[in-house]
């Protein structure tokens, strides 16, 4: 059931990335789509596919308890965001139900922005996200 | 008594009205004068947590640069009239009105910030390993509870805004239609990561500014 749930996922993210939606580029800060309308299991975080350093603004929009994160060492989705050379990292304040928006002190580092789900029983539904880098 | 003595002494009077009404308006209540010099969106955001009624007092300016304009323009946020709902050692919260009703902006003290707009029709809520802190509506006397070991604790809210016990895993306000909001207690940290004084949770070096 959970396989399925994730192929679910990652089929809706596929086709999100196929359909570049959101992508928005002003001077030398640029942002993007993360996701939409995606339905995250319980302990997932989903990552975009590339990275930026200077990451500025991560958002998203949930009904439970996603929360806005960076990420580096994989992209997609995955069950293992903090093992198997996985890093994700997330601002635990900003993990509850409704907008949640969070402006981190930019890293040099190269990053993907992310969606992480920390419950450990129930899928939400991502109704946008999207981050922010450079300027 | 002459016509023109008469005359004289109803201009007096007037005089004397005029200068009442004129020094009210130069020196008001606080009170009143807030209310009126609100704008609709606070006014609205007052009647559902009066925490915006109340004076504006200095600790509740917000920082400059913790509301950004984009957010002051999609979320129609008013930081003019935000209060401070919050406070300690590593976080700063205000309650800000919205065109969404209110909501939650935090400041770290590594400089970081964020902000949580509720879902619709619930109030904002800033999750925490170490205890949540949100806005509870006006009328709401109890929260109730359920930490992560089954057990259930009711406190009361001080004014508009509660602050949770580090191991409740949910919480609801009593006498009320909301669902009950998921908690994130201390025990269910993912395993792998870690838990920065700044309430970021990583695995991974992403060096001290997201660290902490």
């Amino acid at each position: 059931m959970q396989s399925r749930s994730i192929r679910r996922s990652l089929c809706a993210a596929a086709a999100v990335t196929a359909l570049g939606l959101g992508h928005v580029s002003t001077g030398s800060a640029a942002s993007d789509s993360i996701i939409y309308n995606y339905y995250e299991p319980a302990g997932v975080s989903y990552a975009t596919s590339a990275a930026h350093s200077g990451i500025t603004a991560v958002d998203e929009t949930a009904d439970h308890t996603a929360c806005p994160a960076v990420a580096s060492g994989y992209s997609s989705a995955t069950l293992q965001p903090f093992t198997n050379g996985h890093n994700t990292a997330y601002l635990s304040y900003l993990c509850g139900p409704g907008l949640n928006r969070w402006y981190p002190n930019p890293s040099s580092g190269y990053l993907h922005g992310a969606v992480y789900n920390p419950n450990q029983s129930t899928t939400d539904f991502v109704s946008s996200s999207g981050w922010t880098w450079g300027g | 008594m002459s016509m023109r003595h008469h005359l004289r002494r109803f201009a007096y009077a007037g005089l004397l009205v005029a200068l009442v009404i004129g020094a009210s308006r130069l020196w008001p209540n606080d009170q009143s004068a807030d209310a009126a010099s609100q704008s609709p969106v606070t006014q609205r955001a007052a009647a559902l947590y009066s925490i915006f009624a109340r004076a504006h007092v200095a600790s509740d300016d917000v920082p400059a640069g913790l509301i950004r304009a984009r957010d002051a323009d999609e979320l129609g946020l008013e930081p003019s009239s935000a209060r401070r709902a919050y406070a300690d050692s590593h976080r700063l919260i205000f309650a800000v009105p919205s065109t969404r009703g209110a909501c939650l902006s935090i400041r770290l003290n590594d400089g970081s910030s964020g902000l949580n707009c509720g879902a619709a029709g619930q109030p904002p809520v800033l999750m925490s390993y170490a205890g949540a802190v949100g806005l509870v509506p006006n009328g709401v006397t109890a929260l109730r509870y359920t930490m992560d070991d089954g057990s259930v604790l009711e406190a009361a809210p001080s004014g508009n805004v509660w602050h949770g016990p580090a191991n409740a895993a949910s919480v609801q306000f009593v006498g009320t239609a909301l669902p009950p909001t998921e908690l994130t207690p201390a025990s269910s940290i993912p395993a792998g990561a870690t838990l920065h004084p700044n309430g970021v949770v990583s695995n991974g070096d992403f060096g001290v500014e997201l660290g902490g």
